[in-house]
């Protein structure tokens, strides 16, 4: 894309060639009345041209170094049957506190703004908030605690636009951008990780898609299997295979002789931009005084990660009960089931099971208390990437599986990236986007395939999109692997960031795969929240 | 303009337009910035002053495209509803002044010019009254060729 220097430069060049004794310095008339008006009214339009030259032809619009979205482009592909993604708005719920419990009313498009990344995301109907609610449309008003001023309701929200950049994580902090629009408002924080949103589906993105679509669509090779369940799971961004000639691959060596007997595949995959969370309500069952018990499995949410927190149903408390987990596995009871051997194996895919021990003494919270053997709800919530689940189940599906195949479906290793940025820039007299600079940091790192490196040259690219003057390096790139043994390890590096070896963690560039959220939350679920992305501007 | 010297040979010199037509060298005159005459070009350091003269007087940020060309002098002087004394004046030119001068400098660091379109100081002589309320600005710009030119630039009300 022509700059307005660029054009101001091509348009300098011509002149003093075609006219050498002609004066173009800043500050001379046929400078300002000249090259500059001439720059201003050519630079769009060159632009606007070759965007649209770059669409003429199929093979153009792979090249494009630019995302287009023709609607030739559109026409053509729907002459196979293939419509272009529209893009998803990501959604979620936010948790805000007011001050007094008056019932009050939510318009229908009320905004919340996210103040760092400057991000919007509104109300689509309208809701009553009342202590005591009497429809489907109300929320329910929570006292925070006995005696408190503050109560608490979870509102659902949606992004105002489509795009990956939308997705929030848990107890990020939004504020209202209409002061007073919610009476006796406090604060408002992201009740849990909100859902993916997705792009529209660029030229290229659909070209590639019903190119694919021409192909043989099962669930043989990576490129096949990709077709298939892009056209069923759009949100799916990247999967890997391993198979049996990868060292990755433990499922089919377990032998006496520690040789691969061959069929078996693991088959990771990305099916959200950040990890997304859900709560799952469930019985659990008082074995001792002050401890509860309760497990989770492929009915649950197949493939977890982990737990971010444990509270009693409908008792509305807030934080976290102490718990413990063991995680195990279960691959029987099935029809048509996979080969796996230990709970390794099973970590992230629909065979995972966890036991989960809660610290719980009812009379704590002025309760009555239950006899040992009885039972109560709690509402776990936990993070996750969607549609594991479905996607093994459609590889045992009798019509669609590989007969003489095991393919094993895990979700991807994540490694959570933080990233710090110092640059200086050019203009000091306009404020510098560093909210626009940290959306396309966050779109860089979270569109990398499974295993590919971050490196810092591109994300000094990315600033260089910008009116910067340079950016101080080194920049620093950090990552926590989260294993499938639940532990985390430590990556850093001032270059590229790369994904390590480690087989016996499950942790290697076929399994593990990048993930950059705004925020870092810490142990304390009530801390404040810091900058993954930090970008410090001199 | 005031032209103090006349340089003598303008061979394969670089023109502007001249807008700040009127004078005719050496004589003083008031002129008024304007196109609809003759056609006429200048150079030297005639053209040199018609660049300190756009670029001081260019409020900053008035143009699409380019936020940092011109000066605040006259964003300051128009946008305030404050009454400027001399002292005012003179620390607001200052400011707008090293603005400019460096912009001037900064370009012919970078590119081959002729020592009589090469900036060297640019300074506030005097502010003289013209009428009640009316204030014009006595402006010295020395070219590398330390030949001094003096030129007056009336402000508005």
């Amino acid at each position: 894309m022509e700059t307005i220097q660029d054009t101001n430069t091509r348009l300098t060049t011509f002149i003093s060639e075609s006219y050498p004794n002609v004066d173009l310095a800043p500050g001379s008339v046929l400078n300002e009345l000249i090259i500059k008006l001439a720059s201003t009214i050519q630079q769009p339009l060159k632009n606007d041209i070759d965007a649209l030259a770059q669409v003429n032809t199929i093979t153009s619009a792979l090249n494009s170094t630019e995302d287009t979205f023709s609607e030739v482009i559109s026409g053509i592909a729907s002459n196979y049957g293939v419509v272009r993604n529209t893009g998803a708005k990501s959604t979620g719920k936010l948790k805000i506190t007011l001050n007094g419990s008056d019932t009050i009313f939510v318009n229908e498009g009320t905004v919340f703004n996210q103040p760092v990344v400057k991000l919007n995301y509104l109300t689509s109907q309208t809701y009553r908030v009342t202590t005591n609610p009497q429809t489907d449309r109300d929320i329910k008003l929570i006292q925070k605690s006995a005696g408190s001023s503050l109560y608490y309701f979870v509102l659902p929200v949606q992004a105002e636009e489509v795009g990956a950049e939308y997705q929030l994580t848990d107890k990020t902090s939004l504020a209202l951008t209409v002061q007073d629009s919610i009476s006796g408002f406090v604060d408002a924080k992201a009740y849990g990780n909100f859902t993916t949103g997705l792009p529209v589906e660029t030229d290229k993105e659909l070209i590639t898609r019903f190119k694919n679509g021409l192909s043989h669509k099962t669930l043989l090779s990576k490129t096949s299997i990709l077709s298939k369940l892009q056209e069923l799971y759009p949100n799916l961004t990247d999967l890997s295979v391993v198979g049996a000639a990868d060292p990755e691959m433990t499922r089919s060596k377990q032998n006496i002789l520690g040789i691969s007997t061959l069929g078996a595949v693991d088959v990771y995959l990305r099916t959200s931009i950040g990890l997304e969370t859900t709560t799952i309500t469930k019985e659990a069952t008082k074995t001792d005084e002050g401890k509860w018990s309760l497990s989770l499995n492929y009915q649950d949410v197949p493939g977890f990660y982990r737990v971010i927190s444990i509270l009693p149903s409908e008792q509305e408390l807030t934080g976290s009960l102490l718990h413990t987990i063991t995680f195990d596995y279960n691959n029987s009871g099935f029809t048509t089931t996979n080969l796996v051997n230990n709970k390794y194996e099973a970590r992230f895919s629909k065979y995972q099971t966890a036991d989960i021990v809660i610290d719980f003494e009812e009379t704590d919270y002025e309760l009555p208390a239950s006899v040992i053997g009885g039972t109560t709800s709690f509402d776990i919530l936990v993070s996750y990437q969607p549609n594991i689940g479905d996607i093994q189940n459609l590889f045992l599906d009798p019509n669609e599986r590989i007969l003489c195949a095991d393919y094993l479906v895990k979700g991807m290793t994540p490694c959570f990236v933080s990233v710090g940025v110092t640059l200086e820039r050019n203009d000091t007299y306009t404020a510098f986007p560093v909210d626009k600079l940290k959306q396309d940091i966050y779109k860089y790192i979270n569109n990398l395939k499974i295993g590919e490196d971050l490196q810092a040259s591109k994300i000094v690219d990315i600033c260089h999109n910008y009116n910067v003057k340079k950016v101080r390096l080194p920049i620093k790139l950090s990552g926590e692997i989260f294993t499938n043994h639940s532990t985390t390890v430590a990556i850093s590096s001032k270059d590229t960031l790369s994904i390590p070896t480690n087989y016996s963690l499950g942790i290697s560039k076929k399994t593990t795969g990048f993930i950059s959220n705004y925020f870092n939350s810490g142990v304390d679920p009530d801390s404040n929240l810091t900058d993954t992305i930090n970008i410090e501007v001199l | 303009m005031a032209i103090s010297s006349i340089t003598t040979v303008y061979t394969d010199r670089k023109i502007d337009l001249h807008i700040m037509q009127g004078v005719n060298a050496p004589s003083k005159s008031s002129i008024t910035p304007s196109f609809g005459l003759i056609s006429n070009y200048c150079t030297g350091v005639q053209k040199l002053i018609q660049r300190y003269m756009i670029m001081l007087l260019t409020e900053i940020g008035s143009q699409e495209n380019y936020p940092d060309f011109g000066s605040d002098f006259l964003v300051n002087l128009l946008s305030s509803s404050s009454v400027y004394n001399r002292v005012d004046l003179q620390n607001l030119f200052a400011f707008a002044n090293a603005k400019v001068s460096k912009a001037i400098i900064d370009y012919q660091i970078e590119n081959e010019l002729p020592l009589d379109e090469q900036l060297n100081t640019a300074s506030l002589v005097d502010i003289i009254n013209i009428a009640p309320g009316h204030v014009s600005l006595k402006i010295q710009i020395i070219p590398q060729t330390q030949d001094a030119v003096e030129f007056v630039v009336p402000l508005p009300n």
